[in-house]
């Protein structure tokens, strides 16, 4: 797993997600996206499109993170996965709990479009 | 008397070689251009060899590395002169160097193996004589470098543990550990010399029991004759000699010899499986050191049935070794004679008792005379470990004890045989108590219980898969620590119908996070080697299996170590997956997931709903002896044709 963090401006982060989120690599997920509540981040992107493999640890590590951005009004916007991972969300039914869009681009369109 | 540096480092590797048989290091560093006080230019160009091209300049700072010429061996002191002394540097400049040091080792290949480690290890009588001898090595230094730092290094269950860094450089020694070796984390402990204990995993080579490395923090070395001698003192009084400058030739002779043994022995046994009509053999022999007193042999028998033997001389290494061969010539040699595997055994055992009671030791041995026609197998043994026989009809294992004494303790040894039938998907297997007996760091066995739970992941698998699985099971069990016993199998199974078109793969794993991998990709594999099925139904079920190993590691073993073993069977419909582990039990409880509440959704708890809505049915049941089992089956869709 690899993860990237980057700072857009108006609060917005994109945090960019590769390659495995199990058990063994959650916990650091999990550090990185508690990490953006300290800098009041409104809407983190957390883009998954190249994860190939996402478990229950990877899902409670998001759901850990979107608490964590809760706290100061901040949301947690999933974008572009893949078909494991979106039959994961959707049998634990976590796909109500964060919005998913297909791709990256059109999640932070979306949002900037509510913003205005 | 020595004064110059390279003059004291030079008798310092003499005594160091004398009584260890390792290597020395004098390594140090210097600012860009300038060079370290204390050390003249001129000796810096004669006796220090600058490899710039190996990454050797860190932080700035360009580093000097001379190898002083020794052989390559399992210990190593490491001198370390710097100036002025900035002990988290020291640290620091000991990782780099080792790390150097075992990376140029690995990629040596062969040379790793060609050490002289094996020798050493065959000198100790006892690893605690050893380490204390390291840790007096490790004091002297210390009282005669002042105000330096030694670190020593010393190997407890197969873990480098390092000890001794003071407690102020403890942050900064954790810092480069975790950059540079595996260590466990939290297993720090404060050593009762005020230091502490950090457990790392090096790559040592196999037998290495340690190095004291001592850190110079001033290059003008205030070490003279008068330590020397007293190191020479202690390692000897710590160390058995290994190769005396007498000793030397006779040592290499025998090496020379050792090997030639090896060989005789490795070329003994078949090397390669006959194709006997109708069954599916395998075998392997992994001596715990060159050579050993295991064996496994095929012959013939007098009506044509195949014998099936393996067997263990009392003893080990080369005199053992030895009389396996012995053994092997008249088993070749009887076979021929006999129908009946008790009197082969009774004429073994009478024409080798002379030879046996002479060199005071006996053998054990199994004997299965197979009938590939009929379907039968024929079955004595002399005090032998308990040969196993799977019956596929009743998913259950049969021991089979022996049926007389071991080979040697009687003249006039009498054996019985029993006779039992040999069906479709049966499997037959002889091993040695090495299996059994294998022991986990903790003194923990394998014991027949492990074995059943074996077979029972891998019966339905081709007969070299099993005796791999089984041999892996091992490695996982010992979890590092060296073979101490020898180990043979020889495994027959019988071919079943049911065995077309079905896949088996039996996997054995440590409880570690890092095997989830591992479970995913066998079961993507398998996916693979099904192109014509939906790679949903192996992503679907990989997620699921991930699932439950990762169940196994954080709940049944609580993060200790611990071995999960089980198997995946693809067949036209279904995928099913059995894995089992020995940690606690667990009840496990599907969360009512419809009643998720969006604004406060559970941090955790995913995981039994996923297996739930992944597979078509799953269970876990808690069995006797500590055992916990999980089932998990997909029905592969109707609509596939195979």
């Amino acid at each position: 797993m690899k993860i990237e963090v980057k700072h857009l401006d108006e609060g917005k982060a994109v945090v960019t997600v590769s390659g495995r989120v199990d058990a063994e690599t959650a916990p650091e997920l999990k550090t990185r996206l508690k990490d953006l509540a300290q800098y009041r981040i409104l809407q983190a992107f957390i883009d998954i499109a190249e994860v190939d493999f996402i478990d229950s640890s990877g899902l409670s590590a998001m759901v850990s993170g979107l608490k964590a951005l809760r706290k100061h009004g901040g949301a947690l916007i999933l974008c572009g996965p893949q078909p494991q991972a979106l039959k994961a969300l959707r049998l634990t039914l976590l796909d109500r709990v964060f919005p998913i869009y297909p791709t990256l681009e059109e999640a932070v369109e979306q949002a900037s479009h509510h913003a205005r | 008397m020595p004064t110059g540096l390279v003059e004291i480092l030079e008798e310092l590797k003499a005594v160091w070689n004398m009584w260890t048989d390792g290597d020395l290091y004098y390594f140090e560093y210097a600012e860009p251009r300038s060079l370290p006080p204390g050390i003249p230019p001129a000796l810096l160009g004669e006796h220090l060899e600058r490899r710039p091209t190996e990454g050797q300049t860190m932080a700035g700072r360009t580093w000097w590395v001379k190898r002083l010429d020794l052989i390559p061996g399992d210990r190593f002191l490491v001198l370390s002169a710097d100036h002025p002394s900035p002990s988290a540097q020291v640290l620091e400049s000991w990782a780099y160097l080792l790390e150097a040091h075992f990376s140029s080792r690995e990629d040596g290949g062969g040379a790793r193996e060609r050490g002289s480690h094996h020798d050493f290890r065959a000198g100790m009588s006892d690893p605690e004589y050893t380490t204390e001898g390291l840790r007096a090595a490790a004091r002297l230094l210390k009282s005669c470098l002042g105000a330096s730092d030694v670190i020593l290094v010393i190997e407890e269950h197969s873990r480098m543990l390092v000890e001794g860094v003071e407690a102020r450089f403890y942050p900064r020694a954790q810092e480069w550990l975790e950059s540079a070796y595996m260590h466990e984390p939290g297993a720090f402990t404060t050593h009762d010399a005020g230091g502490v204990i950090m457990p790392i995993r090096l790559g040592l080579p196999a037998g290495s029991r340690g190095a004291v490395v001592a850190l110079m923090s001033d290059s003008s070395i205030p070490v003279g004759q008068a330590w020397v001698s007293d190191l020479e003192r202690i390692l000897a009084w710590g160390f058995k000699p290994l190769i005396s400058s007498q000793q030397v030739e006779a040592d290499q002779r025998l090496r020379h010899d050792l090997a030639i043994a090896a060989n005789i022995h490795a070329s003994l046994f078949p090397a390669r499986m006959p194709e006997i009509d109708g069954m599916d053999l395998a075998a392997d022999l992994i001596p715990a050191r060159q050579v050993g007193g295991d064996f496994f042999d095929l012959a013939r028998s007098s009506e044509g049935d195949w014998v099936l033997a393996v067997g263990d001389v009392a003893g080990k290494g080369a005199s053992a070794s030895i009389l396996t061969a012995v053994v092997h010539a008249v088993l070749q040699c009887e076979s021929p004679n006999h129908s009946h595997p008790g009197t082969l055994l009774e004429t073994i055992n009478a024409r080798l008792f002379a030879d046996l009671d002479r060199a005071e030791t006996f053998v054990t041995m199994a004997v299965g005379f197979l009938d590939p026609q009929r379907g039968v197998i024929q079955y004595a043994s002399a005090g032998h470990v308990d040969g196993v026989l799977w019956k596929a009809n009743e998913e259950r294992l049969h021991p089979m004890p022996a049926t007389g004494l071991p080979l040697g303790i009687s003249s006039s040894s009498t054996y019985d045989a029993s006779s039992t039938s040999f069906d479709s998907g049966d499997v037959f297997l002889l091993h040695t108590d090495g299996i059994t007996e294998s022991e986990d760091p903790g003194g923990k066995l394998l014991g027949a219980q492990g074995l059943t739970d074996l077979m029972y992941a891998c019966h339905l698998a081709p007969a070299r898969l099993q005796v791999d699985s089984l041999l892996t099971a091992l490695e996982v069990h010992r979890q590092g620590i060296p073979q101490r016993d020898d180990v043979a199998l020889l495994l027959c199974r019988r071919p079943e119908t049911a065995d077309e078109g079905r896949l088996v793969q039996p996997f054995v794993f440590p409880a570690e996070v890092s095997s989830i991998r591992l479970v995913v990709d066998l079961v993507r594999n398998l996916g693979a080697l099904r192109l014509n099925l939906a790679p949903e139904i192996f992503e679907d079920f990989a997620l699921a299996l991930a699932e439950v190993v990762a169940n196994q590691i954080k709940h049944a073993y609580r993060q200790q170590s611990g071995r999960i073993q089980g198997r995946l069977v693809l067949d036209k419909n279904t995928l099913t997956a059995d894995t089992f582990d020995y940690g606690n039990s667990f009840y496990p409880v599907v969360g009512a997931g419809n009643q998720l509440d969006p604004e406060n959704p559970p941090e955790g708890g995913y995981g039994m709903q996923l297996i739930d809505a992944l597979t078509d049915h799953w269970d876990y049941s808690s069995l006797e002896g500590g055992r916990n089992h999980w089932h998990l089956i997909k029905i592969i869709p109707g609509a596939v044709k195979s």
